[in-house]
């Protein structure tokens, strides 16, 4: 028989479906700040923050939201093959594929969106561009230089941040959009609308303030992190209902299998 | 699925270590609060241990004796007795005695003059008789050799070293008592002999002055 936690634990699985796409007001703002930066003149907008912290489903939530009224394009896994890239690209700047054992000439391209500059504005998301190189990323910005190709671009926040800080580059963003861990208000939204959104109300009830407060420490308010938290602990939860019953209480969460699932993840050093 | 089991053992270790930090100050905190609560008495016990650990050194012997106030030489006597007769030689063998030090006023609770002197020694030889201490005998020499009685004084002199053969200063004292009543080959027998024994500079040096007639 499946415990009542497995639908639980199953809504906490990292993804970036846009279903999973949680309004929070940090991220309400993130999403205005973004729809109204494209609606400037702007060649490059750069939305970067640490792992975990929504950057993919925001992008995603946008193109969803307006892939219907704009000339919106999401590049969700990045291409390192140079090549591929600049297939891609190709095809959404001409609409058209690329002939086969054809390949793309640069410098014809850049003349082609030169040309069309007023005539369309064509927005293209592009996540996880940390994973580009130097010169695709060199390229990219040659490209926003003829203004009929829009780049949002999203990046890990590392600890140099080095990409941000290449003069090439810096230049030609225009626009930064920072994302941060939640707060505890945010990871508290989080987790309640994540539940109530599958219809599980008496595990929300379960879960209090005090609970949220050990999660958010664990996690520091990090989305992805919240996550898998949550999934180890509804994990946790499943076992004991299934083998021993007695050691938990479907009325209140257990601040023990919190610190067990902390333990297990590694954010508790025993 | 992973090893809950385990997981939960792991789990109870953290708890524990997380109550150290309680344990340990929950068993500081109650000691901090008592030594600031019982500070004057923890004062007055510390100055106590300290004043009892004061070992006078032969060279250096200064004998103190305690005061005594008018009418109250009973009281303390029972309080004494209370408290040391039972130690008596021990106890002056550690120098287990009052630090008080004797003025030219030393008889403090003296108001009646001569009268109080004689009833002060008195009272301090009633003490010797009772408890036999040094610090008596010693307090009785020296006020008899100030007072330029000098029998008297050699003989608590001789009372003080019967007891304690380690006090110098009855030693001198029983010297110069003795130069004072004209026995100079009497006093410098007894010097030599102090100083064989012990090989006192002090001695010596008073042994030279008695000598040259210097003193």
């Amino acid at each position: 028989m499946e415990s009542r936690y497995s639908p639980a634990k199953s809504v906490f699985i990292d993804s970036i479906d846009v279903d999973d796409y949680i309004n929070l007001d940090s991220s309400l703002d993130a999403y205005d700040q973004l729809l109204h930066s494209i609606e400037k003149p702007l060649k490059m907008i750069l939305v970067f923050g640490r792992p975990g912290t929504g950057k993919s489903i925001l992008l995603n939530h946008l193109y969803q939201n307006k892939k219907h009224q704009k000339d919106l394009h999401y590049l969700e896994t990045p291409t390192t093959n140079e090549k591929e890239f600049f297939q891609k690209i190709f095809k959404i700047i001409t609409n058209e594929d690329l002939p086969r054992n054809t390949q793309v000439n640069f410098s014809t391209l850049v003349e082609y969106c030169r040309g069309l500059r007023g005539q369309k504005e064509i927005i293209i998301l592009l996540d996880e561009a940390q994973m580009y190189s130097k010169e695709m990323m060199e390229r990219i910005r040659l490209l926003s230089d003829t203004r009929a190709v829009k780049f949002v671009v999203s990046l890990h926040k590392t600890e140099n941040e080095d990409l941000i800080a290449k003069e090439h580059f810096q230049s030609r963003i225009w626009e930064v959009i920072e994302l941060q861990n939640g707060k505890l208000a945010d990871t508290q939204n989080y987790i309640h609308k994540k539940l109530l959104k599958k219809n599980l109300f008496e595990v929300a009830n379960a879960i209090k303030g005090e609970h949220i407060k050990r999660i958010h420490k664990l996690t520091k308010g990090n989305y992805r992190e919240t996550n898998k938290l949550l999934f180890t602990i509804f994990e946790i939860h499943e076992y004991y209902d299934q083998h021993d019953p007695s050691k938990i209480d479907y009325d209140y969460f257990s601040t023990k299998i919190i610190e067990m699932a902390g333990i297990k993840l590694g954010y508790i050093n025993v | 699925m992973y090893d809950v089991e385990k997981l939960e053992k792991d789990w109870q270790l953290y708890r524990a270590k997380r109550r150290i930090p309680w344990i340990i100050t929950g068993t500081l905190l109650p000691l901090v609060v008592l030594s600031v609560v019982f500070r004057e008495e923890l004062i007055s016990i510390v100055s106590a241990v300290n004043n009892n650990e004061t070992v006078a050194d032969n060279s250096s012997l200064k004998p103190y004796v305690p005061t005594m106030l008018p009418g109250s030489e009973q009281n303390q006597t029972e309080e004494d007795s209370s408290t040391v007769g039972a130690k008596s030689s021990d106890n002056e063998r550690r120098k287990n005695y009052l630090k008080i030090e004797l003025t030219d006023e030393s008889l403090v609770y003296d108001e009646s003059g001569e009268d109080g002197d004689i009833a002060a020694l008195r009272s301090v030889e009633k003490n010797f008789e009772q408890f036999k201490r040094t610090s008596d005998s010693l307090y009785l020499a020296r006020e008899y050799y100030k007072d330029g009685d000098y029998e008297n004084a050699q003989k608590w002199a001789l009372a003080t070293n019967e007891i304690d053969s380690e006090i110098e200063e009855s030693w001198f004292i029983f010297a110069k008592s003795k130069v004072s009543v004209g026995r100079k080959q009497e006093a410098m027998e007894v010097l030599s002999a102090y100083i064989s024994k012990t090989n006192s500079a002090k001695a010596r040096v008073l042994l030279q002055k008695i000598k040259k007639g210097k003193f």
